[in-house]
């Protein structure tokens, strides 16, 4: 039981990353389902800088540059192109799927994995003094991966961004009616690329916790539809971020037990594995469908803006 | 008095169109300065070259006597000018108080509401307002939204402000009080440019007016000097047609519309018919539930209660009644823009089988049949194969006129029929709707300009939250009694 | 000439993504002229013409699949996870029905398109009723799809005498012919062993076809009006519910294209993974041809050839994996998706020059 709240929380930091950068991105005016390729780009080059200089924070570093870029390269698109900022985000995910099995076969003459990271070259668990001590709890909430810290944290720093600011005031209207934000002489287009390049960053630290962090190796597409559960999670938060802390755990949850389902000899004996697999998906369809109706999307969100 | 602004030789053109031509006049330092002229006669586009919105193509501007290129809306903020604009520039989703900080926050990354809100408080005493701060946009009325719009301006230190057609969402009671705070801004010494296509606010409140005709100045004159009819010349450039004569032959007809007791959505309880061979008014503020019966007799919408008869018969959800409608909103609802002209003009016909051979669409047919209007409603370019988005206002809703009288139904809904186009469409309109009349079709008319509800309606009814606040013979009827209803106050 | 100016930016766009990745080639230490030499191969030998059109068949499919929901406004992100389930409809009845032709192949066409149909369906009954967002719908269904793909191959049908996870043959009469034995018949040697097949033919009429639903019929031009402005549609009495799940039941319907090419036409069996994401190459291959049917034959034929040359100069490099036809995916579509702006800057440019 307390195996499975851990993993929870390992399952549930990719999705946070992506679901909190996404809410940046998303709120302030532009539709984002490149995070699945912003963590894609980002757990491979972090994979790549740490399998060689064996140093985990340069790895980390590599992400989130590689990350931003490739969030840039949606922003550039989006703002100054005034591309459709779905077709965009396709094209993003595509390139992403692209680039990162084209380059690991230039690098480690195979598409489909990097070399394995040695275990004194990964990030490993921190304990927090005395706190995890705490009996049960203390295990699972208090030793746990750097990263996993930090994406628990996030929700409440976005929440105080977003709300408590001024930052956060241009980029609610940013999101919510660009026009106005701009007859006030607000700059809506650097606003959308600022937020929409630190939603990246974020995103990115998802895609290197895959890598390095949460396995020791990228493998191809290892997202395998994280970003769209996450940005599922967003709609399930009502693009607020509290409320999207506890969909990304529930997604989490929902994953981590997909996975000890599968090894449990009791259920696999007369169960096919494949719908074990299939439930993440099944439920964030599920939950998805549900909440979609009741969830009010950033006003101007998929609207171009010239 | 002093000269504050002067435009001299300004031009502007948007791809093909000319928008501002050879624009050259001044306006005066503490003066309320009226702008008059139709739709499309480039008074919106003077003034927001004025501020910073678009760069002038030619010509030069001048404020307080040195020579201005503001770049972008900030420039001239900081200079002073402040624009109220037709579509409110306000976030929806924000407080009001973050709405008049936004973009000139106080010092410091994080927002102190108590703090800023004393401030604003402070601010709204000076000038005589009295606003909730907390309270959220979305949920405040239209005239309140105006005010929060002005005191935005007011925190950025305006000493000019510009109000594009302020008056057209508002009732005759919130006009007065409007220019009534206006005039007391204008003794505090503020600038003020009003730009407006209504004749009476220009008349009653300015004291100087330019009157601008197809992107030029006619000319710039003190207001004292001129009455309804030569300033309604100089705008239109000749004399406006007289309606065609009108037949009343109401009394004996039955209901071709009925509604009684409806509620759906924002309507409650309303109840009224329209019998045949007359025209009924809609008259309210927009909001009020006009939207709502639009949608309900276009069967976008079903009755949550009561029952909606058409010809006799109640209506069946599912089923769409028979009649024929201009929509509200001409670019969302009644045409689609990136369609060609006469697939618009078949648009809600594509099922019948005029325009068949055999199983498939009949291109020809379509053709002659887009021909016909065209011609019949002088819709021009005369060219069906042109994308309907590069057509006039005026023209674009001339062919949507013409597709729904082609319908051929007892009954017309239109709804704002000649809201942004131009004075020849409104005149060609007025009278088609007059001569259906005549012809003995039911017509209801909604619309938020009581001045066409007055000349083209028998009866009118006034809807406020929902529900009819009062109905009078139209004759009989003033804009006073009329806008008293409209805020609330029952017959 | 006036009808071919649409497709000439796309096209440039082509070309630029070709130029750009031949930079990125030279980049990672490869001859500059491989992709050339790939590409020779592929237009100018049997051998790769004939595959060349084989892989183009699906795209047909996967494209009007795209251009059919695009048309009435949808991204259909799904069209890989509907040809998927086409196929395990196809080929559960493929396996179990002894048929004779007549009655067999239209029998498994109709089964893959119900099958097809109906995940698309699935996704346009969400977005209509319970307005989820198609995209993020589709790509969640793709998942599920696989994983029941996999399933059903492994419970079904599955062949149990092989290592790997495929399904058993499916039966004699359920096979289409191969376009070198139909030619061999009149005498000719064409397309040497390549797997094109009479799907192809299939493939051209069924682009004529979704040509003349959307602009000869009502539903047509009901789809499209619903594409451009639902609002008005409604208000001019056209249901966007109902077009929204009719869009994407056809183009679901349509992916069955896929699997009869490849099952009943190629590989007689259904095997793990096949789709060389056809799906989500069917965007590109849509955007491309601005989602105009009969210009979707030609850029399905131009990515078919691609991934022919990228699968090519995988075999005569060690550097690059297939994965290139990605990139040159992407580089088109962020061209073309950027097209207004490009043409803008450019018509500014040549007005400062006059």
């Amino acid at each position: 039981m307390f195996e499975l709240l851990e993993s929870c929380l390992r399952l549930s930091t990719p999705l946070l990353f992506a679901a909190i950068g996404g809410f940046f991105c998303e709120r302030s005016g532009v539709a984002t389902i490149c995070l699945e390729g912003v963590m894609l780009t980002s757990a491979w080059s972090a994979a790549v800088v740490t399998y060689y200089t064996q140093n985990p924070w340069l790895g980390t570093l590599a992400g989130l540059l590689t990350g931003g870029f490739t969030m840039s390269l949606h922003a550039l698109l989006v703002i100054f192109a005034r591309a459709d900022q779905i077709v965009s985000g396709v094209a993003v995910n595509l390139l992403a799927a692209g680039v990162t099995p084209f380059l690991n076969k230039i690098f480690f003459s195979s598409p489909t994995n990097s070399p394995a990271i040695a275990i004194e070259h990964r990030f490993h668990a921190i304990s927090i003094p005395i706190l995890s001590e705490i009996p049960l709890v203390g295990r699972i909430f208090f030793s746990q991966l750097p990263l996993v810290y930090l994406a628990l944290i996030l929700p409440f720093a976005a929440h105080f961004i977003a709300y408590k600011t001024k930052w956060g005031l241009r980029l609610l209207a940013a999101g919510d009616a660009p026009e106005a934000l701009q007859s006030l002489g607000g700059d809506v287009k650097r606003t959308r690329f600022i937020f929409l390049f630190i939603g990246g960053l974020l995103c990115s630290l998802g895609g290197t916790f895959l890598s390095i962090s949460h396995s020791s190796q990228f493998t191809r597409d290892m997202t395998a539809g994280r970003g769209f559960i996450a940005l599922a999670a967003l709609i399930f938060g009502k693009w607020r971020p509290l409320p999207t802390l506890f969909a990304c755990l529930f997604f989490g949850f929902a994953d981590s037990l997909q996975i000890r389902l599968q090894s449990a000899e009791w259920l696999t004996g007369n169960f096919p594995v494949q719908f074990i697999q299939a439930t993440p998906y099944l439920i964030t369809l599920l939950v998805l469908v549900g909440f979609m109706g009741k969830s009010r999307p950033p006003l101007s969100i998929g609207k171009e803006f010239k | 008095m002093a000269e504050l602004i002067r435009f001299e030789n300004v031009s502007k053109t948007f791809g093909e169109v000319k928008a501002n031509h050879g624009v050259s006049f001044s306006i005066h330092q503490g003066s309320l300065h009226g702008i008059v002229g139709e739709n499309g006669a480039g008074k919106s586009t003077i003034m927001k070259i004025l501020y910073g919105m678009y760069p002038v193509d030619s010509g030069e501007i001048f404020f307080q006597g040195k020579p201005v290129h503001f770049k972008s809306p900030l420039d001239a903020i900081q200079r002073g000018l402040g624009m109220v604009h037709q579509h409110f520039m306000l976030v929806p989703t924000l407080k009001v108080w973050e709405n008049i900080v936004l973009g000139s926050e106080p010092e410091g990354i994080r927002l102190h509401p108590s703090e800023i809100i004393s401030e604003l408080s402070l601010l709204q005493k000076e000038f005589g307002f009295n606003l909730d701060l907390e309270a959220t946009i979305e949920d405040l009325s239209v005239g309140i939204q105006q005010q929060v719009e002005i005191l935005k301006l007011l925190y950025r230190k305006a000493e000019t402000l510009i109000l594009d057609e302020p008056t057209a969402v508002l009732t005759p009671q919130e006009v007065d009080s409007l220019f009534a705070k206006l005039k007391t801004l204008k003794q505090q010494g503020k600038t003020i440019v009003l730009i407006t296509h209504k004749l009476k606010e220009i008349l009653s409140w300015t004291e100087f007016v330019t009157v601008m005709r197809h992107g030029a100045v006619v000319e710039t004159v003190e207001t004292k000097s001129l009455t309804e009819n030569s300033l309604a010349e100089k705008i239109i450039g000749r004399k406006q047609k007289p309606l065609p004569k009108t037949q009343t032959n109401v009394s004996d007809s039955h209901p071709i519309l009925e509604l009684k007791n409806v509620s759906y959505d924002k309507l409650k309880n309303l109840s009224f018919s329209v019998k045949k061979g007359e025209i009924v008014g809609i008259a309210g503020i927009d909001g009020n539930g006009q939207a709502e019966l639009a949608d309900l007799l276009a069967g976008v919408g079903f009755p949550e209660s009561g029952e909606l008869c058409y010809d006799g018969k109640t209506a069946v959800a599912g089923k769409t009644l028979p009649l024929a409608m201009i929509p509200p909103d001409r670019h969302a609802q009644a045409a689609i823009l990136e369609f060609t002209v006469e697939e618009n003009a078949i648009l809600g016909l594509q099922r019948s089988p005029r325009f068949r051979e055999k199983v498939l669409l009949s291109k020809t047919k379509i053709s002659d049949f887009a021909k016909n209007v065209m011609e019949a409603f002088d819709v021009r370019p005369r060219n069906c194969k042109a994308i309907f988005s590069g057509l006039s206002g005026g023209n674009q809703q001339k062919l949507v006129v013409g597709r729904e009288s082609e319908k051929n139904a007892a009954c017309l809904v239109a709804c704002h029929p000649t809201r942004g186009v131009d004075i020849g469409a409104i005149e060609f309109i007025h009278s088609h709707l007059i001569s259906l009349k005549n012809q003995g079709k039911g017509i209801l008319l909604i619309s938020s300009e009581l001045d066409e509800i007055l000349a083209l309606s028998d009866r009118v009814i006034v809807l406020y939250h929902g529900s009819v606040a009062g109905e009078k013979i139209a004759s009989e009827a003033t804009e006073r009694e009329l806008g008293l209803w409209m805020t609330g106050a029952t017959a | 000439m006036n009808r071919l100016k649409p497709l000439l930016f796309p096209f440039c766009g082509f070309m630029i993504a070709l130029f750009i990745c031949t930079l990125i080639l030279v980049a990672a230490g490869e001859r500059y002229s491989i992709l050339l030499e790939s590409f020779y191969n592929t237009f100018f030998t049997h051998f790769g013409l004939g595959y060349a059109l084989f892989y183009s068949t699906p795209l047909v499919f996967t494209g009007l699949s795209v251009a059919v929901a695009a048309r009435c406004g949808l991204f259909n992100i799904g069209a890989e996870g509907q040809l998927y389930i086409a196929s395990v409809a196809l080929t559960f009845v493929a396996t179990h029905l002894l048929l004779p032709i007549p009655l067999a192949i239209p029998l498994a066409i109709f089964a893959a398109m119900l099958g097809g149909g109906f995940w698309g369906g699935l996704a346009g009954f969400l977005k209509a009723r319970m307005g989820s967002h198609e995209v993020i719908v589709t790509i969640l269904l793709n998942f599920i799809a696989y994983s029941l793909t996999d399933y059903s191959i492994l419970y079904l049908f599955r062949n149990p005498e092989v290592q790997n996870p495929e399904s058993l043959e499916i039966f004699q009469s359920y096979r289409l012919p191969l376009l070198s034995d139909l030619s061999a018949l009149v005498g000719l040697e064409t397309f040497s062993t390549t797997p094109v097949n009479v799907t192809l033919f299939f493939a051209v009429l069924c682009a004529f076809l979704v040509h003349f639903f959307l602009f000869s019929t009502e539903k047509g031009f009901e789809v499209r009006a619903v594409g451009f402005n639902p609002k008005a549609s409604k208000f001019n009495h056209i249901s966007v519910e109902k077009n929204t799940i009719l869009a994407f039941v056809i183009a679901g319907a349509l992916t069955a294209g896929v699997a009869v090419n490849e099952i009943m036409g190629h590989q007689h069996k259904l095997i793990q993974g096949f789709s060389v994401e056809y799906g989500f190459t069917g965007i590109a291959v849509a955007l491309l041809a601005r989602n105009n049917p009969i210009g979707i034959l030609f850029s399905a034929f131009l990515f078919g050839s691609l991934h022919n040359a990228t699968r090519e100069m995988e075999f005569m490099s060690e550097k690059v994996t297939k994965e290139l036809s990605f990139i040159l995916q992407a580089l088109m579509i962020g061209f073309v998706a950027s097209e207004r702006v490009i043409s803008e800057v450019l018509s500014r440019r040549g007005k400062k020059h006059v």
